[in-house]
């Protein structure tokens, strides 16, 4: 048993007999109350997705997940497959499992994918990427008056950041996966 | 290091100064209106009694040796009560207040900036005409703002939900069926949500509320006061004469942000006392020192604090709406964050 303040996206918890993954929270303080933490909650078995809320003193159920080591291959639209580089195991997960994270995934990035049961619930990324911009407008330097110091960029995912004006097409980036942010030149 | 993101940053320096212009329209706002601003003592010798708040305490030293408890403000409610009752009907109180043991996330700061205004022969509903107005003033009148995306519609009446119009519309709930522990308990248990031995009616309310309610509160576009709060959580408010199950307390809802909580004020001392030592008996349970009761305040109530109502809104979370920012730490010259 572990408090429930000690959760974090990607726990497991097991409640009423059924096994949940937590891909959302937050703590929350209503001044008037408690402290309390609200968390989004998908079903292992079933899939579906409810809320819940917790006083944040609570004890939880955590379960132990299988945290594997694997690369991105590529995907089918469908399924994004996975490969263990010791062990050349294969494993293809639904795209519905990476909701906010399959923007992120360039072929060859390493990630962490986490299993329950052999059941791949979710993966992982490593919170700083390095990606290349294939699509960006040059940077106009009258903009900064306006308050405009970003202008949209497009990286070899496919996926849309905001980046500095100097940034230009072809150049290497670092952005937060979790924010989705950039970073850094890499 | 956050003063270089200001210098980097001319949203962020903007909006300091943008924030010392809104400052100053609000003292504008209630010296117009006849209202006198106190800025009452920041460090005092009683704190706020609410149990869910924690003090920050420290020790007051005079020169001949002399040491004191001191405590830092949650609320300069005691103070400006005082103020009423000695014959100030119209006051505000534009300063910090602090809070401790809260997360330092996007919305909270330990230090923050409170606006606390009181008017005697004012009701609670009032004054949600009157943070109509003022809030309609800092944007000069527009009929909308965007917050993070999302369009508000500023034109007044704004939505007014009492908290049981709240549960039926949007968790579908009477909340009159739920206002004994017991059958509060059950509709919890029933719908899934965890229960432990120590969750009071409040906590048990408050899983519901906050999954169920609370959230879709953003939904409406518009600004909300959701008003008539079960009587537990009258704090200081006065107790509906029509319904005692309900206290005349109300809260305004912004773009998903809580940005006001404002009462009809208790004005019965001998009330206010035995809450107080509800509360002390609360602020043990959660492992909190017991703090003592102003006796002041109880005595500047029996005295006769007149009829009033009170509000006290968040001006930091205030300025992130006026400048559409979803951080506090982008309004505010420095965090805890940054400092500690």
């Amino acid at each position: 048993m572990a408090s429930i303040n000690e959760i974090s996206k990607e726990s497991i918890l097991r409640l009423n007999g059924e096994i949940y993954l937590v891909t959302d929270f937050q703590h929350v303080n209503p001044g008037k109350g408690s402290a309390f933490v609200r968390t989004r909650l998908r079903g292992i078995k079933t899939g579906k997705t409810m809320e819940l809320t917790f006083k944040s003193n609570e004890s939880v159920d955590l379960v132990e997940v299988e945290r594997r080591r694997m690369q991105y291959l590529y995907n089918n639209g469908e399924m994004y497959s996975f490969m263990d580089n010791s062990s050349y195991e294969q494993i293809d997960i639904n795209v519905s499992l990476l909701e906010g994270k399959k923007e992120y995934l360039k072929e060859g990035l390493e990630v962490m994918v986490i299993k329950f049961e052999g059941i791949p619930l979710s993966i992982q990324l490593p919170n700083k990427v390095a990606y290349k911009i294939i699509q960006a407008e040059p940077g106009v330097k009258g903009d900064t008056a306006s308050g405009n110091v970003t202008k949209e960029a497009t990286l070899e995912t496919g996926a849309t950041v905001r980046v500095p004006l100097f940034i230009k097409e072809g150049e290497e980036i670092i952005v937060n996966t979790e924010t989705g942010l950039y970073v850094e030149r890499a | 290091m956050r003063w270089l993101e200001i210098k980097n940053q001319p949203k962020i320096k903007n909006n300091l100064i943008r924030r010392a212009q809104i400052l100053n329209q609000i003292r504008g706002f209630f010296n117009q209106q006849g209202f006198v601003e106190i800025d009452s003592p920041l460090l005092v010798s009683k704190p706020n009694m609410e149990p869910n708040l924690d003090v920050m305490e420290t020790v007051l030293k005079r020169n001949d040796g002399k040491n004191y408890p001191a405590f830092l403000i949650t609320s300069p409610e005691f103070a400006l009560k005082k103020i009423l009752a000695a014959g100030l009907p119209k006051i505000y109180q534009l300063g910090k207040c602090f809070r401790n043991s809260e997360p330092w996330n996007n919305n909270h700061n330990p230090e923050f900036t409170l606006l606390e205004w009181y008017e005697a022969g004012s009701s609670y509903f009032d004054l949600m005409t009157q943070t109509e107005k003022l809030i309609r003033f800092l944007t000069n009148q527009e009929s909308s703002l965007i917050f993070q995306g999302q369009k508000i519609n500023l034109q007044t009446p704004w939505l007014r939900l009492s908290m049981r119009e709240a549960w039926l519309k949007y968790a579908k709930i009477d909340l009159n069926d739920y206002l004994i522990y017991d059958t509060m308990r059950a509709l919890v248990e029933r719908k899934g949500y965890t229960v432990t031995e120590d969750d009071s009616w409040d906590d048990l309310f408050f899983k519901i509320f906050l999954t169920e309610v609370e959230w879709h509160l953003q939904d409406e576009k518009q600004p909300i006061f959701l008003y008539d709060f079960p009587v537990s959580m009258a704090a200081l408010s006065k107790i509906k004469k029509e319904d005692p199950q309900y206290a005349e307390r109300f809260e305004l809802y912004i773009g998903g942000l809580e940005i006001a909580n404002a009462y009809s004020e208790l004005t019965d001392g001998r009330e206010q006392r035995r809450r107080f030592f509800l509360d002390q008996t609360e602020q043990v349970k959660q492992g909190r020192i017991k703090r003592e009761v102003d006796e002041d305040f109880l005595q500047a109530l029996d005295s006769g604090l007149p009829e009033c109502a009170g509000i006290a809104l968040g001006v930091d979370r205030l300025i992130m709406l006026l400048t559409d920012s979803g951080d506090l730490a982008e309004v505010v010259p420095l965090t805890a964050k940054e400092i500690f």
